[in-house]
């Protein structure tokens, strides 16, 4: 589970959004993480449960939550533009992402060691179908015409593997919005869990309100 | 003769799922492409029967390769492959010159039904 960062999730954006608006981008979170959902589940044959959409107000540097401490991440970060501007990342743990390359590469559970080319491709490939149908959701709700940049993929320790992001990563001076969605990818031993974000450019949110007619 | 094809994403990972499928169902996979630009490159220089292409791509995306390869051959045969079903994007690719879309994550099958409805 997520490790608590200094604003507790959702406190910081109850304060600053109405209920109404909080409600509606918990919504189009839901709507995109639901069809994200089953692109992964088809892509790795398994089972795939979400959890509720998240809004959390965090601060640019602090956007991506800590799998758990000292644990090394790999992380697929998309641009998003178009209608909207943005970002989505993918993230994981390293054990997790070997895991679930495997799935795509169809390899045996445990065989694969390290995150070579290959498995790096595959995980890219998976936060471009991932970003892809959360965001196919999303344009067909909300109207809007989105698209997005070649995966980014990066791995470390999460601050380390935010930094490499570097001028792709939000860059504000106030704390941002994030939509957070939790994954578990149910294996028969274990039960993988990754986040997939959206980081909407601040001023994305109003065109995302006027969408779904919340003011 | 077998139908030969051009495999375009930067992926490594889908190009060789790509081609692994057109490979089994018959197909000769004559070249593999990272990006639109070398798509453009390879095709000219491969003419392959039909070309599978992805969208989102670094250097030059897969609709604007569309554009140039069907400037160049307007008998072009694409076949756009991606993660991006919006209907705005499958009308832009189609509008461009694209035969058939089919959007990922796909079934082996799903891939060689649009193959077959754009080569027929």
């Amino acid at each position: 589970m997520t490790t608590p960062r200094n604003t507790p999730p959702g406190e910081g954006a109850t304060a600053l959004l109405s209920s109404a608006r909080l409600d509606a981008l918990r919504e189009v979170a839901n709507i995109g993480a639901g069809h994200a959902a089953t692109a992964l589940s088809t892509l790795t044959g398994t089972r795939i449960m979400i959890s509720v959409p998240m809004v959390n107000i965090v601060p640019p540097g602090d956007f991506v939550p800590e799998i758990s401490p000292g644990v090394e991440i790999v992380a697929v970060q998309m641009g998003m533009s178009g209608d909207i501007g943005g970002q989505t990342v993918f993230l994981l743990a390293i054990q997790a992402g070997l895991r679930l390359a495997e799935r795509m590469l169809r390899r045996k559970r445990g065989t694969s060691e390290s995150l070579g080319l290959l498995e790096q491709s595959a995980l890219k490939e998976a936060g471009n179908i991932l970003a892809g149908a959360y965001l196919t959701a999303l344009s067909e709700f909300l109207d809007m015409r989105l698209m997005l940049s070649p995966p980014l993929l990066t791995t470390g320790q999460t601050t380390e593997a935010l930094k490499t992001l570097g001028d792709r990563a939000p860059q504000a001076e106030s704390p941002i919005l994030c939509v957070e969605t939790e994954f578990f990818l149910e294996e028969p031993v274990e039960s993988l869990h990754g986040f997939f974000l959206l980081v909407p450019d601040p001023k994305a949110f109003d065109a995302i309100f006027r969408a779904v007619r919340v003011e | 003769m077998s139908s030969t094809v051009l495999v375009c994403d930067d992926a490594v990972f889908m190009r060789t799922m790509v081609s692994d499928i057109l490979s089994q169902a018959g197909f000769t996979v004559v070249g593999e492409a990272e990006n639109g630009k070398q798509a453009v490159e390879k095709y000219q220089q491969l003419k392959p029967d039909l070309v599978t292409m992805d969208i989102i791509m670094p250097e030059m995306g897969g609709i604007e390769a569309v554009k140039q390869i069907t400037q160049l051959d307007p008998a072009a045969r694409i076949l756009m492959c991606s993660a991006m079903g919006q209907q705005a994007l499958v009308q832009e690719a189609l509008q461009a010159g694209a035969r058939d879309f089919v959007v990922k994550p796909f079934q082996p099958s799903r891939v060689l039904e649009a193959v077959q409805r754009v080569l027929a």
